[in-house]
C-alpha cells in the first residue's frame, strides 16, 4: 500500500501522480501493477501496468494518460487516497557508458525520464540526445531540458522520426507506439534498445497473457522484458 | 498451525483445500516472490501437452466486468521439460504438485501420462476441457462417451491419483462426471473456462484471432458453484470446486456445494495473497465453528 502525495493533470488527459511508501522503488524502465478498483470491488478486475516516470527513496512518480476506465479511476484519486500496487516488475533499461540517444513518442515518453536522468547521475560527461514526439500538446520537455548534458529536440504533430541524427550517440533508446519503435529501428544504424507493450494479468511471468514474439521465440513482456533489443523483437 | 484445514482427497494429503489453478500461477516459480506458495494446499501448474506448443497469436488477455477472458492457447514447454526440470522445482516449494496434462489426440494424452506417471507428482490432473485449441481438447470433454473411453484408456496407464477437468461448455456436464467416474477417475475438478467473446466495435472485428475465448473470474462464480453442487450430488468420488473463487466466503460456498478442495485462479492476478488471506479465512471459519475439521462442512448444502 503506497498513499498519494500528489496526483495533478499536466496536460490534457495527461496526469502525474506521485506515491510514497514503496517498499522497492526500482529501477529505470521498471513499472508497477497499480490497483484500479476499491478494497471489496472485483471490478475493474486487473491492475494496470505503469512504467516508473521517476523514483527515489520510497516514493515512486508515475505519468499516465486517460484512455479507458482505469486510468480514469487513477485520475479521480486524491491526495491522501491509498494505491495498491505491485511491484517493481520487469527487466528495466541498462545505462552505457556512451553518448546515447533517446526517442519517446507519446505518453511513451514517461519511462524514458528516469533513464535519462540517472544516465546524467551516472555519466554525467557523455551526452544524451532527446527526441519527444507529440500529438497535439507538449508535456515534460521543461523536466528533460533541465538534466545536465542533455538536449531535447521535439516535434508536435509530425514524425519526431524525421528530426533524428544518429550521428550524436552509439546507442539508441526508445519507447512509443510501436509504428513509431519499428521506424526508428529501421532508421537506425546503431544499437537500438525498446521497451515495448502488452495486455497483462499477472504482470509477473505466470499467466502468459502478455507473451510476444521475438527472435528466440516467446518471451514475456512483463518478465523477460518490457525492455528488448530491437533487433529481437523488430526481427521481420 | 492446527490441523483443521488438513484434506484427505484421492489418497492424498493435502495441507489445506485450496490450490492454485492450472495456468494461472505457472509452476509456482514466478508468485514465490509475492507471495508465500508453501502455505498452499497444492499448485497446478500450466496445462501440458506433449510437445510443448507456442500459444495463440494476437490479444491474448481481456477484461470484462468482474470476469477474465484469455486466449492464451495452451502455451507450455511441453511434458518432457516438466518431468526434467520444472518438477524438481516445484517439489522445493514444500506443497502437493499437480501436473495437469491436455492433449490434442488420444495418442498425445497416452504418451503424456506414460512420461508423467513415473515423474515426482502428486496428482495428475487431465484437461479434457480446454476450449483454446483447435483440435482434439473440447470434444473429449464435451462427450460423455469420448470422455469415458478416454479415462478408461489413460487409468491403465498410471497408478498415479486421476483427477479430471470438466469444461461447462459439455451439453450434460453431469453425464461427462459420471462417465470419468465409471471409467476409473479418482476425483474430477471443475470449471474450466466458459466459452466467452468480444468485439472492438471500433475496428469492427472480434478482439481475439481465434474469435472466441475462456471466460473466468468472479462473473463466472454462479454458474459454476450450481455446476459443481449438480456434479457434487451425483458422483461419490471427491469434487474439486473452481470459478471465480475470491474470498473465504466464496471458498466456503463451493466447500458447501460439495467440493472437498478448491482452487483458485483469476483471484491472484488481482490479490497475490488471495490465496493465502483464504487459508486464513477457512482456519478462523473452521475455529469459530467448533470443526474438527473443514470437510465436516462438504456438501451440506
Ligand atoms: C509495461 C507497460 C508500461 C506502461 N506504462 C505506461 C505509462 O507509464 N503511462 C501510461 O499512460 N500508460 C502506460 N502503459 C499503458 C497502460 O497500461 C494502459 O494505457 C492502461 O492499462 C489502460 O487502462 P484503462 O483501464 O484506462 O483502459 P481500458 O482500455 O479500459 O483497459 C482495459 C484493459 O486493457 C488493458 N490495456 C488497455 N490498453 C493497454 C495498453 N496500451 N497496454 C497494456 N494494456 C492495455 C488494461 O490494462 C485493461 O486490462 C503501459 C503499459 C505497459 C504494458
Ligand atoms: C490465463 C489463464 C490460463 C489458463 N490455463 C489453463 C490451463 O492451461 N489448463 C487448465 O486446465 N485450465 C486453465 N485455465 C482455467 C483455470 O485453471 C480455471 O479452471 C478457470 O480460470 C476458472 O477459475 P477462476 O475463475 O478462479 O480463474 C486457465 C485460466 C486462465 C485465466
Ligand atoms: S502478464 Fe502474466 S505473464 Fe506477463
Amino acid at each position: 500500500m503506497a498513499v498519494i502525495l500528489e496526483n495533478k493533470k499536466i496536460a490534457s488527459g495527461i496526469f502525474m501522480m506521485k506515491v510514497q511508501g514503496v517498499s522497492d522503488c526500482g529501477k529505470e524502465g521498471q513499472f508497477f501493477m497499480l490497483s484500479v478498483n476499491s478494497p471489496l470491488s472485483t471490478d475493474p478486475l486487473l491492475k494496470r501496468p505503469i512504467s516508473i516516470y521517476d523514483s527515489e527513496g520510497d516514493t515512486v512518480t508515475f505519468v499516465y494518460r486517460v484512455v479507458g476506465r482505469g486510468t480514469e479511476i487513477l485520475a479521480n484519486m486524491k491526495e491522501g487516497d491509498t494505491l495498491d500496487l505491485l511491484g517493481p516488475l520487469g527487466n528495466g533499461f541498462t545505462l552505457y557508458d556512451e553518448d546515447v540517444i533517446i526517442i519517446g513518442g507519446g505518453i511513451g515518453i514517461a519511462p524514458l525520464y528516469k533513464l535519462a536522468r540517472e544516465h546524467a547521475l551516472k555519466f554525467p560527461d557523455k551526452k544524451r540526445t532527446v527526441y519527444l514526439g507529440f500529438t497535439d500538446e507538449t508535456f515534460l520537455l521543461g523536466e528533460f531540458s533541465a538534466l545536465s548534458n542533455t538536449e531535447v529536440v521535439y516535434d508536435v504533430g509530425g514524425f519526431v522520426t524525421d528530426k533524428v541524427d544518429f550521428s550524436k550517440g552509439t546507442l539508441v533508446y526508445t519507447c512509443g507506439p510501436e509504428p513509431m519503435m519499428r521506424a526508428v529501428h529501421k532508421l537506425s544504424p546503431i544499437k537500438t534498445i525498446v521497451s515495448t507493450e502488452s495486455r497483462m494479468a499477472c504482470g509477473v511471468g505466470a499467466c502468459l497473457g502478455c507473451t510476444i514474439k521475438t527472435i528466440n521465440g516467446n518471451r514475456r513482456v512483463c518478465k523477460d522484458g518490457p525492455v528488448f533489443l530491437g533487433d529481437e523483437v523488430f526481427y521481420e | 498451525m492446527s490441523n483443521v484445514l488438513e484434506t484427505k482427497i484421492m489418497g492424498v494429503t493435502l495441507k489445506n483445500p485450496v490450490i492454485a489453478a492450472s495456468g494461472t500461477f505457472g509452476f509456482g516459480e514466478e508468485y514465490s516472490e509475492y507471495t508465500d506458495v508453501s502455505r498452499l494446499g497444492g499448485i497446478s501448474g500450466k496445462g501440458l501437452t506433449l510437445n510443448g506448443s507456442k500459444g495463440n497469436d494476437g490479444i491474448r488477455i481481456y477484461e470484462s466486468a468482474s470476469g477474465l477472458m484469455n486466449s492464451i492457447g495452451l502455451e507450455n514447454p511441453g511434458v518432457e521439460v516438466f518431468v526434467k526440470e520444472k518438477c524438481a522445482v516445484m517439489r522445493k516449494m514444500n506443497t502437493a504438485i499437480i501436473a495437469n496434462l491436455g492433449g490434442h489426440s488420444l495418442e498425445d494424452y497416452i504418451s503424456g501420462v506414460e512420461m508423467l506417471d513415473s515423474a515426482d507428482i502428486d496428482i495428475l490432473e487431465l484437461n479434457i476441457s480446454c476450449p483454446n485449441v483447435k483440435k482434439g481438447g473440447m470434444s473429449f470433454g464435451t462427450d460423455p462417451k469420448f470422455a469415458g473411453e478416454l479415462v478408461a484408456r489413460l487409468r491403465k496407464l498410471t497408478t498415479k491419483p486421476l483427477l479430471v477437468k470438466l469444461t461447462p461448455n459439455a451439453p450434460d456436464i453431469v453425464a461427462v462426471a459420471k462417465a470419468c467416474e465409471d471409467n476409473g477417475a479418482d476425483g474430477v475438478s471443475l470449471i474450466n473456462t466458459l466459452l466467452g467473446m468480444a468485439i472492438d466495435v471500433k475496428r469492427k472485428k472480434a478482439v481475439f484471432n481465434n474469435v472466441y475465448a475462456g471466460f473466468s473470474g468472479p462473473a463466472v462464480m454462479p454458474v459454476a458453484l450450481r455446476m459443481v453442487h449438480q456434479v457434487a450430488h451425483s458422483v461419490k468420488i471427491p469434487v474439486v470446486g473452481m470459478g471465480g473463487i475470491t474470498s473465504t466466503e466464496d471458498a466456503l460456498a463451493f466447500m458447501m456445494a460439495g467440493a472437498s478442495a478448491i482452487q483458485v485462479g483469476t483471484a491472484t492476478f488481482y490479490d497475490p495473497d488471495a490465496m493465502v488471506k483464504i487459508i486464513q479465512g477457512l482456519e478462523d471459519y473452521a475455529i469459530e465453528n467448533k470443526l474438527n475439521n473443514i470437510s465436516e462442512i462438504v456438501g451440506i448444502v
